[in-house]
């Protein structure tokens, strides 16, 4: 039987951090869980607990350490979902990689395991570039 | 000169590159008409979807796909790089049949990069004017956070061109190092307001075709397209200048990995002519005639077969192949998911193996 996904977090690109934090901690009363320069780009994140799902605030710079992102205008950029375990145990993505491949989507395969579909095969569905990223299992 | 030198390519590379070609055109060669009509179905696919670089099914250069399926979820942007993509592919092969019956010289002609341009971009996919058959008469540039490196001014691009077209024409050197080099100086020229990735890739194939055995080389651009980031690094490292220098320039990265993936790309095209010729065989020990094996192979490898695609396959002795198919329930009309219907094949129905 295939992992089955859930959503883990959500990464939205925006233009000013300072007010994003604002509206979802200030206005709607959400925890902050980190706030810093970005890991994977340029830029500097906030992460927002929701409850379930958690949210990414992404900052990009045009400069700094780091790859600079070349697309920086504001968006919704990403989805990340985790493979929850099955009864049976499984938590491989790789029936969800191999499913996405043979129909088509635009898949790039990571180091862990994980994988994601790539924002132009997603806009060919959504019709918005949104990158959807598949992980393991979610830490405890 | 104006333009980056020629480099010289390690004699190995070059002795691999040629044995794997033509180790190729034998497997080729070897196959029955069936298998070669599969393996062109499947090819002429791949390279439209490399050329046209609406990104592979899978980005995995260790875990490379026998026969992938083909891309689904196009945008209407990306459809219309696939037309122009199948448009550069049909000059290829006329310019390729020209040349076979001596009617030219060789397949790269003068006019060869914007007419490749001017088919790219024709249909206007960006959705934007971006001049198509045209050389840029205005500044182009990279995003600087992206790549530094500023290209020539556009005065400077007819001249760099043809130049560039007459080195590649030489003979001196071996076609593939010629065909690396002129992609390399083509995308560092940036000669065209958009198109110039396609253009230049379309350029390699029309400068190894006078000497590639099968005419084209069917499995290097689905290598640029899988391992994308090492062909961008590999441009880039011949670019570590800060404007345009053609002394200062080095093709040599990207010569290299070119040919080191048309290698890959060739030895993979012998291992999928190698597996369509077992289950052919396997198919016709099982009592299908070769027509119906052409059918059942047509449908494997595109997993779902719209009439165009059956009647491309041959005459009417494939369409009386697959009514026999559809009566003996080996072949069953499936609908055809939505992201798969595209402009050109809105179909809603099309033929998939019973055992899918």
């Amino acid at each position: 039987m295939d992992p089955e996904l859930s959503l883990l977090g959500v990464e939205l690109i925006v233009d000013d951090l300072d007010r994003a934090v604002e509206l979802f901690v200030d206005v709607f009363g959400c925890p902050m869980l980190a706030r810093g320069p970005s890991a994977l780009v340029a830029g500097e994140s906030a992460v927002i607990d929701l409850g379930r799902v958690v949210l990414t605030l992404l900052s990009p710079a045009a400069t700094g350490e780091g790859s600079v992102l070349a697309e920086r205008a504001p968006r919704l950029s990403q989805f990340v979902f985790s493979s929850e375990a099955t009864h049976d145990g499984a938590t491989d993505t790789g029936p969800i990689l191999r499913r996405a491949i043979e129909r088509g989507v635009a898949v790039v395969p990571l180091d862990n395991g994980s994988f994601y579909l790539t924002p132009e095969s997603v806009q060919g569905a959504l019709g918005q570039a949104v990158a959807m990223v598949v992980t393991g299992p979610a830490p405890a | 000169m104006n333009v980056p030198r020629v480099p010289e390519l390690d004699d190995e590379l070059v002795v691999r590159h040629r044995r794997a070609h033509l180790e190729l055109r034998e497997a080729h060669d070897a196959a029955g008409p069936e298998v070669r009509r599969l393996f062109l179905l499947l090819q002429r696919r791949l390279l439209i979807e490399s050329l046209a670089y609406v990104q592979p099914v899978t980005a995995s250069p260790t875990e490379q796909q026998l026969f992938p399926p083909p891309r689904a979820f196009l945008t209407r942007t990306q459809e219309l790089r696939m037309f122009g993509a199948d448009a550069v592919y049909r000059h290829l092969d006329s310019r390729i049949a020209m040349r076979d019956m001596g009617a030219v010289e060789r397949v790269l002609d003068r006019s060869t990069p914007v007419v490749f341009h001017a088919l790219l971009e024709g249909l206007t996919p960006s959705g934007r004017e971006t001049n198509p058959g045209m050389l840029r008469a205005t500044p182009t540039a990279w995003k600087p956070e992206a790549n530094s490196y500023m290209h020539p001014p556009a005065t400077m691009c007819s001249d760099l061109v043809d130049e560039a077209l007459e080195v590649a024409s030489g003979s001196s050197v071996p076609s593939c190092v010629r065909g690396a080099w002129l992609t390399f100086t083509m995308l560092s020229i940036h000669p065209f307001v958009d198109g110039n990735g396609r253009t230049s890739r379309a350029l390699y194939l029309a400068v190894v075709a006078d000497d590639v055995p099968l005419g084209l080389d069917f499995g290097v651009l689905e290598q640029w397209s899988i391992t994308r980031s090492a062909y961008v690094a590999a441009l880039q490292q011949g670019q570590r200048v800060e404007r345009y220098d053609g002394e200062r320039m080095d093709a040599r990265p990207f010569v290299e990995y070119a040919t080191i993936t048309s290698t890959v790309g060739a030895e993979l095209c012998a291992a999928r002519i190698a597996r369509l010729g077992q289950e052919h065989a396997s198919r016709c020990a099982s009592g299908s005639s070769p027509a119906q094996s052409l059918v059942l192979g047509a449908a494997s490898v595109e997993r779902v077969l719209v009439p165009d695609q059956l009647a491309a396959l041959g005459g009417s002795e494939v369409v009386d192949a697959a009514d026999d198919l559809l009566t003996s329930n080996t072949l069953r009309w499936v609908e055809r998911p939505p992201s798969r219907r595209t402009t050109e094949h809105p179909e809603r129905w099309g033929l998939a193996l019973a055992q899918g």
